[in-house]
C-alpha cells in the first residue's frame, strides 16, 4: 500500500469520524444536562439530512434549506422533551433511556411515512471539485464538516464551563430537587438541552449529507456510531466524543482498507469493547469518586416488593398455567404461530426482568446470546451430530460463561456501561456470524436444522412446538420466580436502591449482577435454540439490533419488575405488526412500513408515560384492579 | 411579609399539614419546633414552592404566590437551606456557590460575584480551602456549611432554614447561629425549623410548635420557653447548654 | 449457625485495631497516622471537628475506601482486601450518616438483609431452592424477629422501612447491623436529626446492646451529651491526627480538645 492511498484512507476515516463525533457530542450534551442517554441522537442527524434534501428538492436554496432543517430538528427535540420526557414525571433513568429508543423509532417511522426511504442527493455547499493535497483528495464538504464541528465543540466547551446556564444545566442533571431550591427550572432547561441536541444533530446531518446521501436508514447506524464515539471518549465530556469519534472513524476506515471490509464492524466494535473492559468510563472520562455517602440514586419506587414465596404466588402461577393451556387449546392455527414466537420472546424478556428490572442493568444486545444458542443448536446438531438437548444445554452454558466474563469486567463500575458493551458484543457477533462461513454458513446461515427431539419424541407441527415452548417459558418463569422471591432477589432489590448499604450487609453487588446477567444470557440462548429448531435455519438476520430493541420494548410494555408481564409484552410486540396491518392496510408499501414504526415508537413512549405519570398511573392501576379482581390474575407487580 | 392561612398539604393519600396558619413579619426570627415527622420540612418545602399544597393560601410581600414556581419565589427574595442539603454533588464547591446566586445573575458570571463569595468564605473559611473539591466528597459538616453558604449567595430577604445545625460541630453551631443573628441585624427575616429547640428559641422572637401537622402552640419565645408542659413534651426537659 | 447469638469467630482480646492509618486525597491528608483500638463490648466515642476525618476512618474500616497507609485488624485479623463485603464478613457493620434503608423492602426484610452474610448461598442455590437457602432464610427471619422485639420495632415489621419516622429508621439501621451478629458496629452520627427524647431512647438501646451481646460500638456524634453519656472512652481527632484519648471526663477537660472542638461555652 502506498502512502497516498493510506492518506486517502485516513482522510475518509477522519471525515466519517467527524460525523460520528457530531452525533457523539449530542449524546454527551444531553447526557450531561439531563443524565439521559438519548438514543434518538442519530435520528436527529438523519432528520437534518433528509429534511435538507427534501427542502432542496422542493426548490429552496441551500442557504435557507439547511438552517430551516436544523431548526426543525431543534423543535422536534424540544417537543419530544416537553410532550414526552416531562410527562413521565416519576420515570427512572432506565425508563427514560428506553423512552428515547421510542423517539428513535418514532422519527424513523415518521420520516419513512412522510418521505419514503429512498436516498436523496444533496449538492455540496461550495462546489464538489476535490482539493488535492500531495495526491490525497479532499472534498470541500469534508472541510465544512470538520470546520463546523470545531466551531460547535468550542462553543459547547465555553457554554458548559463559562456560562451560568451551562452550570445550571449540569446542576439540574446532578440534583433536580436541589436545582429548584436555587431557582433553576430544570424542566425548562432539560427542554433547552433537547432543543440543543436536536440542533446539533440536525446540523451534523445537514452538513454531512452532501458527502453521501440522505436516507432514513442511516439513522440507526449513526446513532450506534455516535453512541460509540461518546462511549469510547467518555460520556459527559466535551472533547471525549470528538476523540472517540475520530478514533472510531479512523479505525473503521483503516480496518476496511488494510484488513478486510468484511470485518470492519468486528474490529471497530472490538476496540470499543476492549476500551470498556479496560476503562469503562471511556478514554477521557472521569470516574466520580465522591464520599460514598451522597452518591445515591433516588429510586422513586412504586412501593414494597415481595421477596418471599407466598400463597399468592402459587395461585397466580396456577392461573397463568391455566390461561396458557386454555390458549393452546382455543388458539386458531394462524395465531398459534404468532403465539409461538411470542413465547420465544417471552423467554428472553423473563431474563431481562432480572437483568434490567432487578439488577438495574440495560442490555442492548440480548440478540448476542440468542445467536449463541441458535448457532450452538445449528452447528452442533448439524455438523457434530449432537442431540438437540445437549446442544441447547451447551449453548446456555456457553452464553452464561460469556456473560460471566463480560460482567466480571463491566460491573466493576456503576453506570450504564453494559448498554454499550452488550451493543458492541452484538455487532461483533453479527459480523462473525456473517463471515465465519465454515462454522456459521455465512449470511445464508445453516439450513436444515432438525426439529426438536426430546427422549425420542419429535416436536414438529406448530401444536407440538407450541407445547414445548410453553413448557420452556414456564420453566423460565419458575426459575425467575424462585430467584426473585428469595434472599437473592431481596439482595438485588437492596442493591438497586442503595448499593453501598447492601454491600455493607455482605451482599456482593458485582457477583449478584453477574448472576442476573448470566441468567438472562442463558434464557436468551434457550430462546435462540428453540427459534432455530422451529424454523430449521440459523442465520444472523433475526438476531440483529432491531430484535434486541424489540426485546426492550417488550420488557417495557410488560413492566420492568413483572415476570408475568413478559408474556404480555412479548405478545404485543409480536402481534402489533399484524394488528397494524389489519387496521391500516398493507404494510408492504414504504408508507405502510413507516406508519407501523411510527405507531410502535408512539406506543413505547405512551406506555412509559403511563407507567411513570402520577395521573396516568392512578387510572391504569384502577383498570388493573378491576381486571385482577375479575380474574384473580395479577398481570404486573410494578 | 409571609402569611399562610389554612394550608393543607400531603404526599398522595397521606395528609401531612392540617390547616396551618402562620405569619412572619419583616425582620423577625421565627422558629418552628416539633417532633420528627411533624411536617416541618413539608411546610418549608411548600413555602419554597417545591411541594404543592392541596389547599390554602401563601402570600409573600403581600402577593399571593400559590401559583408561582420556586424560581419566581426566589426572585422575590426567598432563600432556602433545604433538608438533606440537596447539593450538586458532582460539581465543585465554587460552582455550587455560584449557582446559589443563579436567580439573580445573568448568563455570564458577573465580576461582582467575587465579593459575595469572599463574604461566605469569611463565614466558613473551610469552604475556601475546599473551593475546587467536588461537593459530594465533603464531610457531613462541610456539606452543611456549603448548603448554608449557597442559600446566602442568593441574598435572600426571607431565609428558610431546615435544620441548619445538622452535622455541625458544637463550636460551629454557635458560630452559625451567630452569623444568622448578624443577618437578622441586617434586616433579613428568618424562619427556622430545628431540633436544637432550646438554642433556637433563645434566639428567636417567636415560635410555633407543630405536631402531626397541626400547630399546637405558638407565641413569644419567652412564653414558650417558660411553658412547663411544652418543655416536657417537645423541648426535652432539663436539657443542658 | 442456627441460634441467634452464638458465633464461631475466634475471640481476640481486641475487636478492632487501627494501626498507623493514613488516607490521602490529592493534596489533603484527611487521616494522618491514627492508631487506636476497641475492646469487646466496649463503647468508644470518636469525636472531632468537621472534616477531622471521622467518616473517612469509618469508610476505611467498613471497606468503602482503601487507606493510603496503615492497617486495620478485626479480631486480630488484618482486613484485606478493603471491600464492604469483606468488612461485613469479618464482623464490622456500620450505620450511615444519613439513614440508608432499602425503600422497596419492608422493615422486616431490611433487617433480614442484615443477616445476609450469615452464610453463602448464591443465585443458583436460590433458584434450585437448595436446603441451604431455606436454612438461611429461617435464620434471617429469626434474627430479624429477635432484634425487632428487642428494639421495639415489632409493630412496624411489615411497614415500608422508609415510611417510618426518622427516629425509628435510625433504630432499624441499628437492628439491621445487629442482625449480622457483628463484632463491632460503627455508628456515624446516630443522633443527627433526632430530638432529645429520641436520642435518649437510642442511647438506651445502644447501651442495652452492649450489655446483651458481646458487640463493641464505635460512635461518632456531634452531640456531646449523647457521646459523653454513652461512651466509656473517647478518641479525639483534629485535622486527621489523633489529639487525645481516654475517659470522657478527662478528655472533656483536655485543653487541646476544648480548643479544637468543644470551644469555651
Ligand atoms: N416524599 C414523601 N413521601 C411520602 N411521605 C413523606 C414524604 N416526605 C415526608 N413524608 C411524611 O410526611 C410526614 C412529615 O414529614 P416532614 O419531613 O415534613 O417532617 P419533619 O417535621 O420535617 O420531620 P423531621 O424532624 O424528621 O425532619 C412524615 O410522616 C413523613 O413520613
Ligand atoms: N474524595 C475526597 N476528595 C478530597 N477530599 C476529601 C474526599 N473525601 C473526604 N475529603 C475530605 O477529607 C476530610 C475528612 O472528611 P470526613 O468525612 O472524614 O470528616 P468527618 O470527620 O466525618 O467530618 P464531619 O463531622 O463534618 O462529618 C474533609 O475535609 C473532606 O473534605
Ligand atoms: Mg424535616
Ligand atoms: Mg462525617
Amino acid at each position: 500500500m502506498d502512502l497516498v492511498s493510506l492518506g486517502q484512507i485516513v482522510v475518509s476515516g477522519l471525515a466519517n469520524g467527524a460525523l460520528y463525533a457530531f452525533v457523539g457530542l449530542g449524546f454527551s450534551l444531553i447526557s450531561r444536562s439531563t443524565g439521559i442517554i438519548n438514543f434518538a441522537q442519530g435520528d436527529f442527524a438523519m432528520l437534518g439530512a433528509v429534511l435538507t434534501g427534501f427542502l432542496v428538492a422542493g426548490g429552496l436554496p441551500l442557504i435557507l434549506a439547511v438552517p430551516l432543517a436544523v431548526l426543525v430538528c431543534g423543535l422536534v427535540g424540544g417537543g419530544l422533551h416537553v410532550l414526552a420526557v416531562q410527562r413521565a414525571e416519576r420515570a427512572n433513568m432506565a425508563q427514560l433511556i428506553i423512552m428515547t429508543i421510542g423517539f428513535a423509532i418514532l422519527i424513523q417511522g415518521a420520516v419513512t411515512w412522510g418521505w419514503g426511504s429512498d436516498p436523496i442527493a444533496i449538492p455540496a455547499f461550495t462546489g464538489s471539485a476535490p482539493l488535492d493535497l500531495f495526491g490525497v483528495t479532499i472534498l470541500p464538504q469534508q472541510l465544512w464538516l470538520v470546520g463546523t464541528l470545531a466551531l460547535v465543540t468550542a462553543s459547547m466547551w465555553f457554554f458548559f464551563h463559562r456560562t451560568v446556564l451551562g452550570l445550571a444545566l449540569r446542576a439540574g442533571a446532578s440534583n433536580p430537587l436541589g436545582a429548584s431550591f436555587v431557582g433553576i427550572d430544570h424542566k425548562r432547561l432539560g427542554a433547552y438541552s433537547f432543543v440543543a441536541g436536536g440542533l446539533l444533530g440536525g446540523l451534523g446531518g445537514a452538513v454531512w449529507a452532501p458527502i453521501a446521501f440522505a436516507q432514513v436508514d442511516i439513522g440507526i447506524a449513526l446513532g450506534l456510531k455516535g453512541f460509540t464515539a461518546a462511549a469510547l471518549g467518555g460520556f459527559g465530556t466535551t472533547f471525549g466524543p470528538i476523540a472517540g469519534g475520530l478514533i472510531f472513524g479512523l479505525v473503521e476506515s483503516l480496518a476496511a482498507g488494510l484488513i478486510s471490509s468484511a470485518y470492519t464492524d468486528a474490529i471497530s466494535y472490538g476496540l470499543l469493547l476492549a476500551v470498556l473492559i479496560v476503562r469503562p468510563q471511556g478514554l477521557l472520562g472521569k470516574i466520580q469518586r465522591g464520599a460514598a455517602d451522597d452518591n445515591r440514586e433516588e429510586v422513586l419506587s412504586a412501593g414494597l416488593m415481595p421477596t418471599r414465596l407466598s400463597g399468592h404466588d402459587f395461585v397466580r402461577f396456577g392461573a397463568a398455567v391455566g390461561v396458557l393451556l386454555l390458549l393452546s387449546v382455543i388458539l386458531a392455527a394462524s395465531w398459534k404461530t404468532a403465539a409461538l414466537f411470542a413465547g420465544i420472546t417471552a423467554i428472553v424478556v423473563i431474563g431481562m426482568v432480572l437483568l434490567t428490572g432487578f439488577a438495574g442493568q440495560i442490555s442492548l444486545g440480548q440478540g448476542t446470546f440468542m445467536m449463541v444458542g441458535a448457532y450452538a443448536s445449528g452447528y452442533l446438531t448439524l455438523k457434530q451430530g449432537w442431540p438437540p438437548i445437549a446442544a441447547i444445554a451447551f449453548g446456555m452454558v456457553f452464553a452464561g460463561l460469556l456473560a460471566l466474563v463480560i460482567g466480571r469486567f463491566i460491573f466493576r463500575l456503576r453506570g450504564y456501561y453494559l448498554a454499550m458493551a452488550s451493543l458492541s458484543l452484538l455487532m461483533i457477533f453479527q459480523t462473525l456470524a456473517r463471515e465465519m462461513h465454515s462454522i456459521t454458513g455465512g449470511p445464508n446461515g445453516l439450513p436444515g436444522i432438525a426439529p426438536l427431539q426430546i427422549l425420542g419424541i419429535q416436536f414438529f407441527t406448530d401444536d407440538e412446538v407450541f407445547l414445548v415452548i410453553l413448557v420452556a417459558t414456564l420453566l423460565c418463569l419458575i426459575a425467575g420466580l424462585s430467584i426473585t422471591r428469595s434472599r437473592v432477589g431481596r439482595a438485588l432489590l437492596a442493591i438497586r436502591s442503595d448499593e453501598l448499604a447492601a454491600r455493607a450487609c455482605g451482599a456482593n453487588a458485582v457477583w449478584l449482577k453477574i448472576g442476573a446477567f448470566v441468567f438472562a444470557a442463558a434464557c436468551a440462548s434457550l430462546a435462540g435454540s428453540l427459534y432455530v429448531h422451529y424454523l430449521g435455519i440459523a442465520n444472523p438476520l433475526p438476531f440483529s439490533f432491531k430484535s434486541s430493541i424489540e426485546h426492550i420494548v417488550a420488557l417495557t410494555l410488560g413492566g420492568f419488575l413483572a415476570l408475568y408481564g413478559s408474556y404480555f409484552g412479548a405478545a404485543i410486540v409480536v402481534a402489533l405488526p399484524s394488528v397494524i396491518t389489519t387496521v391500516f392496510g398493507d404494510a408492504d408499501t414504504q408508507a405502510g412500513a413507516g406508519l407501523k414504526f411510527l405507531l410502535f415508537g408512539l406506543l413505547l413512549i405512551v406506555v412509559i408515560i403511563a407507567q411513570s405519570n402520577g395521573n396516568a398511573r392512578r387510572v391504569s392501576e384502577r383498570v388493573r384492579g378491576w381486571i385482577c379482581n375479575g380474574f384473580r390474575l395479577k398481570t404486573a407487580e410494578t | 411579609m409571609l402569611e399562610i392561612s389554612a394550608l393543607h398539604a400531603g404526599y398522595g393519600k397521606v395528609a401531612v399539614l392540617d390547616a396551618i396558619d402562620l405569619e412572619v413579619n419583616e425582620g423577625e426570627f421565627v422558629a418552628i419546633l416539633g417532633p420528627n415527622g411533624a411536617g416541618k420540612s413539608t411546610l418549608l418545602k411548600t413555602i419554597a414552592g417545591v411541594h404543592s399544597p392541596e389547599r390554602g393560601t401563601i402570600s409573600l410581600f403581600g402577593r399571593r404566590i400559590g401559583r408561582l414556581g420556586p424560581a419566581e419565589r426566589i426572585r422575590m427574595g426567598l432563600g432556602t437551606i433545604p433538608e438533606a442539603r440537596q447539593l450538586f454533588s458532582d460539581m465543585s464547591v465554587r460552582e455550587n456557590l455560584v449557582l446559589g446566586a443563579y436567580a439573580r445573575i445573568g448568563i455570564r458570571i458577573p465580576d461582582a460575584l467575587a465579593a459575595d463569595l469572599d463574604e461566605v468564605f469569611a463565614l466558613f473559611p473551610r469552604l475556601r480551602e475546599r473551593e475546587k473539591q467536588i461537593a459530594g466528597s465533603l464531610s457531613g459538616g462541610e456539606a452543611q456549611m456549603l448548603a448554608i453558604a449557597r442559600a446566602l449567595m442568593g441574598r435572600p430577604r426571607l431565609l428558610l432554614c431546615d435544620e441548619p445545625s445538622l452535622g455541625l460541630a458544637p463550636m460551629l453551631v454557635r458560630e452559625m447561629l451567630g452569623a444568622l443573628e448578624k443577618l437578622r441585624e441586617q434586616g433579613i427575616t428568618i424562619l427556622m425549623a430545628d431540633q436544637n429547640a432550646l438554642a433556637v428559641l433563645q434566639m428567636a422572637d417567636r415560635g410555633y410548635v407543630l405536631d402531626t401537622g397541626r400547630i399546637v402552640a405558638q407565641g413569644e419565645s419567652k412564653s414558650l420557653l417558660n411553658d412547663k408542659r411544652l418543655r416536657a413534651a417537645y423541648l426535652g426537659a432539663g436539657l443542658s447548654q | 449457625m442456627t441460634s441467634v447469638h452464638d458465633s464461631e469467630r475466634p475471640v481476640s482480646d481486641l475487636v478492632l485495631q487501627v494501626e498507623n492509618l493514613s488516607v490521602q486525597f490529592g493534596g489533603l491528608r484527611a487521616v494522618d497516622g491514627v492508631s487506636f483500638s476497641v475492646a469487646p463490648a466496649e463503647i468508644v466515642g470518636l469525636i472531632g471537628p468537621n472534616g477531622a476525618g471521622k467518616t473517612t476512618i469509618f469508610n476505611c474500616i467498613s471497606g468503602v475506601i482503601v487507606p493510603t497507609e496503615g492497617r486495620i485488624l478485626i479480631q486480630g485479623e488484618t482486613v484485606t482486601p478493603f471491600t464492604p463485603e469483606r468488612a461485613c464478613a469479618m464482623g464490622a457493620l456500620r450505620t450511615f450518616q444519613n439513614v440508608r434503608l432499602f425503600g422497596e423492602l419492608s422493615l422486616r426484610e431490611n433487617i433480614m438483609m442484615g443477616a445476609y452474610s450469615a452464610g453463602r448461598c448464591g443465585m443458583l442455590s436460590a433458584m434450585l431452592r437448595l436446603p441451604i437457602h431455606g436454612r438461611l432464610e429461617r435464620l434471617a427471619a429469626e434474627r430479624a424477629d429477635y432484634w425487632m422485639n428487642l428494639l421495639g420495632l415489632a409493630d412496624y415489621a411489615d411497614a415500608g422501612a422508609t415510611s417510618l419516622p426518622l427516629g425509628l429508621q435510625r433504630v432499624a439501621e441499628v437492628a439491621r447491623a445487629m442482625a449480622a451478629n457483628p463484632q463491632i458496629v460503627l455508628l456515624d452520627e446516630p443522633g443527627a436529626g433526632l430530638n432529645k427524647v429520641e436520642k435518649e431512647n437510642l442511647s438506651d438501646i445502644l447501651r442495652s446492646i452492649a450489655v446483651e451481646t458481646n458487640c463493641a460500638l464505635l460512635v461518632v456524634d456531634h452531640d456531646m451529651g449523647l457521646v459523653m453519656g454513652l461512651a466509656e472512652r473517647l478518641v479525639v481527632l483534629d485535622f486527621g491526627k489523633l489529639i487525645a484519648q481516654g475517659r470522657p471526663e478527662a478528655v472533656a477537660r483536655n485543653p487541646d480538645v476544648i480548643e479544637a472542638y468543644l470551644g469555651v461555652a
